[in-house]
């Protein structure tokens, strides 16, 4: 298990070592952010706009900030939830930037981790202050074995309360595309909804049904995951065009131990209905999350 | 293109067939399926997580096996069930072989179950499938 590498205490302030901004730092920033304006890479555009040099791009710094705060809180499980920034004065690139960090709170729970506000400055050489900001930083709870945590997995998903309905319509483009990639030659396209394609009518798989998000944050690592199984009976063809209603149900939740690492297993049921409330169709899918074990984890 | 069969028989095997899938296939199935998780198709992500490549659906997989019986099948088919259970990954470009079995007929019912299975380049099976399939108007 990795440990924090600083405590995290309300009141705390560090300042980091300074990092000087290159131009290749930005040219990468403006091609990843597709930000080209140019006084952020071109010296003469710069000037022209009364800067001494190309300006560092101001998300370039809130991006930093949080990565410089996340590395310093070294815990596994952290991970920013929302970040605001406010640039006070313009950076050019060659120049040396310290950042500053004062952790502002900590809100703590024994069943969800804390939650930290974290203020950011970000200053010159001169150390006048040209960026603020405040981070929100959420922790998991640490994890003293290697046993996951299957009672908040059962209690976030309401182990057999169903859920919904979703409703999602069946269309007839999806439909054909569906079948084309799956090999269905041009001339046997129809309007029947193909067999598999429930898995696209299913809340969980499109991320409309989130109740255990949590799982990818434990400080477990997690070393693997995807669909175990997936099964489904029609009580009749679902044709293009239909508008389906689904409600899913989790039914179970377990884990297995496999070599080297602990499988969670999660399985759901998700039934579905047309128009007139009928039912046309079942489905189970079951999913596993694959985290590594400790004890594995420090041979 | 394979011929139906008329009248399915327990044993027999359907003409197997090999589908190589590319990247786009990939983003493609993402879309229409609404399956983004991005080991599908960001190949730095995949290898982050120890794949080769990027890996094919397991819902593609199913998908394919279900278009790959469904053209063998007598005219009319369709699929009343359909499981799937995903045993490895496929990469994507990794030719992948989708065979097939008749296990159960029930003539009178015009129904045939088949058991369907992909197999990777070293022949070891990573998806199985059972499918029910009607037709006649049932």
């Amino acid at each position: 298990m990795i440990a924090p590498k600083m405590k995290v205490v309300a009141g705390s302030t560090w300042r980091e070592d300074p990092v000087t901004v290159s131009a290749a730092d930005l040219v990468r920033w403006a091609g990843a952010t597709e930000d080209f304006t140019e006084f952020h890479f071109d010296k003469e555009a710069a000037i022209a706009r009364g800067f001494q040099g190309p300006v560092v791009n101001g998300p370039w710094k809130a991006r930093a900030a949080k990565a410089a705060l996340l590395a310093r809180i070294g815990h596994q499980s952290a991970h920013v939830r929302r970040m605001t920034f406010e640039y006070r004065k313009a950076d050019v690139v060659g120049v040396a930037l310290a950042f500053e960090f004062t952790i502002a709170s900590v809100t703590e729970s024994d069943a969800d981790g804390s939650d930290l506000e974290v203020t950011v400055r970000v200053l010159d050489p001169a150390d006048v202050v040209t960026t603020v900001g405040t981070i929100y930083v959420h922790l998991e709870p640490q994890c003293d074995s290697d046993d996951l945590p299957l009672d908040r997995v059962r209690s976030a998903v309401s182990l057999g309360t169903p859920h919904g309905p979703f409703s999602y319509r069946v269309e007839h483009a999806d439909i054909e595309r569906y079948q084309r990639l799956s090999g269905r030659p041009e001339d046997r396209i129809d309007n029947i909804m193909p067999a598999a394609f429930f898995g696209s009518l299913d809340p969980v798989e499109r991320r409309d049904l989130e109740l255990d998000d949590f799982l990818l944050d434990l400080s477990i690592p997690k070393i693997g995951g995807g669909n175990a199984f997936n099964q489904v009976e029609y009580e009749r063809p679902i044709l293009a065009g239909e508008l389906i209603s689904v409600t899913t149900t989790y039914t179970e939740v377990y884990e297995k131990k496999g070599q080297g690492s602990r499988l969670l297993f999660r399985v759901r049921e998700n039934v579905f209905t047309d128009e007139s409330g009928t039912q046309v169709g079942t489905a189970r899918n079951g999913h596993v999350l694959a985290y590594q074990l400790a004890s594995a984890g420090a041979r | 293109m394979i011929p139906r069969v008329k009248r399915p028989e327990v044993g027999a095997l359907l003409t197997p067939n090999v589908i190589v899938t590319t990247t786009k296939d990939l983003v493609k199935f993402a879309g229409v399926s609404s399956d983004f998780n991005l080991i599908h198709y960001d190949h730095d992500y995949a290898t982050s997580r120890g794949f080769d490549r990027v890996i094919v659906h397991g819902f593609f997989k199913a998908a394919m096996l279900s278009e790959f019986v469904l053209a063998q099948a007598p005219e009319g088919s369709w699929i009343r069930k359909l499981s799937a259970t995903y045993r490895g990954v496929d990469s994507v470009g990794d030719p992948i072989a989708l065979h097939g079995r008749c296990i159960v007929v029930e003539p009178d019912a015009d129904l045939a179950s088949f058991e369907l299975w992909t197999e990777n380049p070293s022949a070891t099976i990573t998806t199985r499938c059972e499918a029910t399939l009607c037709w006649g108007g049932k």
